[in-house]
């Protein structure tokens, strides 16, 4: 026996392992080559029990991460486009395989979570679904930031009253400073007891008009303060409403939404293999 | 009231001293001219005459009127041949200048008041408001809409009463007479009234913080109105009304900087800016609310306050 009879005879193991490598490969190819994108998945589950958990390729097509991905993207997000109209997907900037997942396509739209095109699995924003839940349960009209916004409105009234007031102090301020001004030019020098504790009163009430008078910058920055703050409460309460709106356009509640994300993997493959 | 008949105060007037025969003419002609270059050229003569001429007559005779009512008499003729829908023109008892009552506006009069500019020139406004309307030079040939009194006349009471209609009737009869008015070369400036050229309507700011959307956002949910984020790669934001929608994207000028504008999508080319503000609260909020950054830009440096 030559050496290299010897080899092929010492180890069909491997012979029988790269056989399959190849057999593997050629049915990937032929399923992408036919666009058969369930047997695609099938093929890359093979072997790889991790991979409906999102963690990685086989590792005989771990380097074709972004290719694969790019192939199967388009009718993923085709079958989001048909059953889940309200969500809106980008390509994520940072992780290749990813799409970011937004609710509506309004203005600000929050990311609802991240779609993994190679395991489909869509994993939620938590925080996101817990305001959800606690909104729904609100009756209609109330939101969650409703005492906040409450609060600030009250705080908002009491300083455009403050600022309104102003024209009324500035006046009352001029006539204390014209009956000071007339004092001291009547009785100059010749106070008696009633004067001095007119003009002590008098004082008193000027140094407090102009007291408050100098608050005015302060309360004009904590009016603006106060409706940026009070924007943003009503802001996020009108993005909730808007969120939960469309989901319940198509679930009966939120966590009847958030289970039917949860099978989303055997319900996109199952609606692969039915086309 | 009583209507102003400029005939019969032109046979008064003929009666009269030896200067009032020019004075005649003038008037006679005002009420007789059919082309808008001979009436701009009488009303423009009639100016001159009051400035130059007239102030012992003023003092002495009981039926002189001031600049402001011949140009409202002037603004009536071209008026009533920009529209269908009438226009007439009312003299207030016990006043020297008249009022105009357009027919689509039954519960409104509008007047003529000078506009405290070196350069001159009149301001058309509503009199129960006082809110304007437009800037009327007829020397230096201007003509240009006050875009922000505009915007609250339209939400006040009377216009509401009257309806989208009567608006719409109205705008197409400001810009007919800009039209006749740009014939004679004058210099026009009505941004957000025709209603088809409803693009590019540039806002006053080049750049909108984040909050003012956030504003537009948040007042248009209140009302069940979604702002949408522009599609494709355009920067910007979008409401659906029905059919229509408004549109605010920001855009590269003629120069190479950022702008935001306005354009109010309506195939059927009937809506206006000014329509939506009346008819949309929401709408008119919020743009009242940021007028100094979201306002259209106008000619603002001739409307004083």
């Amino acid at each position: 026996m030559t050496n290299q009879e010897t080899q092929t005879t010492l180890q069909p193991d491997l012979l029988n392992r790269i056989d399959n490598k190849i057999l593997y490969l050629g049915q990937l190819q032929l399923a992408i080559t036919k666009q058969h994108v369930a047997e695609v998945y099938e093929l890359l589950a093979t072997n790889n029990d991790s991979l409906s958990s999102g963690q990685q390729l086989p590792l005989i097509v771990s380097d074709l991460t972004d290719e694969l991905s790019d192939f199967l993207a388009p009718e993923l997000m085709h079958f989001f486009a048909e059953k889940l109209p309200f969500l809106s997907l980008t390509p994520s900037s940072t992780i290749s395989d990813t799409y970011d997942v937004f609710l509506g396509d309004w203005w600000h739209h929050r990311q609802l979570g991240t779609l993994n095109i190679l395991s489909i699995t869509l994993s939620l924003e938590k925080q996101m679904i817990t305001e959800l839940q606690a909104t729904e349960k609100l009756s209609e009209g109330q939101s969650i930031n409703e005492s906040k916004v409450q609060e600030i409105n009250e705080n908002i009234k009491g300083l455009k009253a403050f600022l309104a007031d102003n024209t009324k102090r500035t006046l009352e301020l001029q006539v204390v400073k014209d009956q000071l001004t007339e004092l001291s030019a009547n009785k100059s020098g010749l106070f008696n007891r009633n004067d001095k504790n007119t003009r002590e009163a008098l004082e008193k009430k000027r140094e407090l008009l102009e007291a408050t008078q100098k608050r005015i910058p302060e309360v004009e920055r904590k009016l603006v303060d106060q409706e940026n703050e009070l924007l943003a409460y009503e802001k996020d309460d009108a993005l909730r409403q808007l969120e939960l709106q469309a989901i319940l356009s198509q679930y009966s509640n939120v966590a009847a939404f958030v289970a039917a994300i949860s099978q989303l993997h055997d319900v996109y493959l199952d609606n692969l293999k039915k086309g | 009231m009583a209507d102003f008949d400029t005939q019969v105060y032109s046979e008064r007037l003929k009666q009269d001293l030896t200067l009032f025969n020019r004075w005649q003419i003038l008037i006679a002609t005002l009420g007789d001219v059919d082309e808008t270059a001979d009436l701009l050229e009488v009303v423009e003569k009639i100016l001159a005459f009051d400035i130059h001429e007239s102030t012992m007559l003023r003092i002495a005779n009981d039926y002189w009127f001031p600049s402001t009512h011949w140009v409202t008499v002037a603004f009536a003729r071209l008026a009533e041949t920009a529209s269908l829908s009438n226009t007439e023109t009312v003299l207030p008892r016990g006043q020297k200048s008249a009022e105009l009552h357009f027919d689509e506006w039954p519960n409104a009069a509008f007047k003529f008041v000078p506009a405290p500019l070196a350069s001159g020139g009149f301001y058309l406004e509503e009199t129960a408001q006082e809110l304007r309307v437009l800037y009327w030079d007829i020397v230096h040939k201007r003509f240009y809409l006050d875009t922000q009194q505009f915007a609250k006349l339209v939400q006040t009471e009377a216009v509401q009463l009257a309806g989208v209609q009567a608006l719409a009737i109205f705008q197409k009869r400001l810009i007919a007479i800009a039209e006749q008015l740009a014939s004679e070369e004058f210099s026009i400036d009505l941004p957000g009234l025709a209603a088809q050229h409803q693009r590019d309507l540039v806002m006053v700011e080049r750049e909108l913080p984040s909050v003012v959307l956030d504003s537009l956002f948040v007042t248009a949910a209140k009302q069940q109105f979604v702002l949408k984020r522009a599609q494709g790669q355009q920067i910007g934001v979008e409401i659906a009304v029905g059919e229509i929608a408004i549109r605010l994207t920001q855009v590269f000028n003629d120069s190479g900087h950022q702008q935001w504008v306005y354009a109010i999508v309506d195939d059927n080319q009937q809506v206006t800016i000014f329509t939506l503000l009346q008819q949309l609260p929401f709408f008119y909020q919020w743009y009242i609310a940021h007028i100094d950054q979201v306002g259209l830009k106008d000619k603002r440096e001739v409307f004083v306050e």
